[in-house]
């Protein structure tokens, strides 16, 4: 009965953890590779930050380059009072801001409701053979050189009435919105879960309903971003409206005449021959960019609102 | 447009890329408002159609990149 009372387990030693012979092995056949594997990380990532601050330098040049040559020669009497003649100092682009505001709400007016319709359409029958090719063609379109959308609106709008138009224009400026908001439109609502949908339609919500009350509703954060940032990209743009809304030297708000457009106006100065008018192209530049900085601001505002923080 | 007012508008294939250009787009640009003839306005109609087909031809060609990645991974 030599029994012990209670066995006594001796401590525990702290295992020394040797390698086995496979892990030897392994770590012998990879060990130029993990200096590789390191070093190639580095490099990488090296590059992938200079990418990142490539991507934005355009931008602060531009920026620097505007605020440079633009910002002595922006002051109120530049939003104010009309271009003068050449060889006369001082006058703005009054004509032109307005201008630029009427085409743009146009285009806007005529864009944005197609293309949130067709983005509603897109988005609410995926599979159908309509929806691939309207898809398809909405790509097409949004890769479309401005220029050509341009002598379509010519060649639609200008040639059969013998008349320059603002409406032109703005038509031209519509046609290149609309398959932007559209895919934008198609892809928020995507977004929305589907047991959002289902719920609604529980509840005894016809489709129609589900998909405009409650789908676009839910969307529509996203929906307004995506049509902010449209309207900011064809505000400068000035090929489509160089043969449709013309341009203007003077006060011009009826739709049908051609009317003078803040990008239209920085062409026509800046391939001037004059030093006055390259200043004023400068200024109107600096103001065309705050203007679209401040779009895309409000865009990034209004997905923030409601999303919480933006999700980027 | 960006192009078009730095690109140099020759009407000539230069063999060197530091020498002016044209492209089709702002070839359009500058001439559109000057053609008075039908002539030369529907060459410059043929130009933008041109622009259309390469559109057209680069997006189909994406859309069959797409198209394929995604059957491989079905």
């Amino acid at each position: 009965m030599n029994q012990p009372i209670a066995t006594v387990t001796p401590p525990r030693q702290p295992r020394i953890d040797r390698p086995s012979g496979r892990q030897t092995a392994f770590a012998e056949r990879t060990r130029g590779t993990l200096l590789r594997r390191r070093v190639v990380n580095y490099v990488m990532v090296g590059l992938t930050y200079t990418a990142a601050l490539l991507a934005t330098l355009p931008l602060l040049l531009i920026l620097w380059h505007l605020v440079k040559q633009g910002a002595t020669t922006v002051s109120m009497d530049f939003f104010t009072s009309m271009p003068k003649p050449v060889g006369e100092e001082g006058g703005g682009m009054a004509n032109a801001i307005v201008g630029s505001l009427i085409i743009v709400g146009l285009a806007s007016a005529m864009g944005l409701p197609i293309g949130v319709g067709a983005g509603l359409y897109l988005a609410e029958s995926k599979g159908t053979r309509l929806a691939t090719l309207v898809r398809f063609l909405s790509d097409v379109l949004n890769g479309l050189p401005s220029i050509v959308v341009g002598i379509f609106a010519w060649q639609l709008l200008v040639r059969p009435f013998r008349q320059f138009s603002a409406l032109a224009g703005a038509v031209a400026l519509a046609a290149m919105m609309i398959p932007f908001v559209t895919r934008a439109t198609e892809e928020m609502i995507r977004l929305v879960p589907v047991s959002l949908r289902e719920a609604a339609l529980a509840l005894g919500y016809t489709r129609w309903r589900t998909s405009l009350t409650i789908v676009l509703r839910t969307a529509l954060p996203g929906i307004v971003t995506g049509a902010l940032v449209a309207i900011a990209r064809i505000a400068g743009e000035t090929a489509p409206l160089l043969f449709t809304a013309f341009g203007n030297q003077f006060w011009s708000l009826k739709p049908t005449e051609p009317m003078a457009a803040l990008p239209l106006q920085i062409f026509t100065y800046a391939i001037s021959p004059y030093d006055e008018w390259h200043a004023q192209a400068w200024a109107g530049a600096l103001v065309l960019l705050i203007l679209v900085l401040i779009i895309s601001l409000i865009a990034r505002f209004v997905t923030r609102s409601r999303f919480g923080p933006a999700a980027d | 447009m960006a192009v078009t007012m730095v690109i140099g508008n020759r009407h000539e294939i230069a063999a060197s890329l530091f020498s002016p250009g044209y492209t089709m787009a702002s070839l359009i640009a500058n001439e559109f408002t000057e053609a008075t003839n039908d002539l030369h306005l529907s060459a410059l109609m043929a130009v933008g159609a041109t622009l259309l087909v390469i559109t057209l031809v680069v997006n189909a060609f994406a859309r069959w990149l797409v198209w394929r990645v995604g059957r491989e991974q079905a």
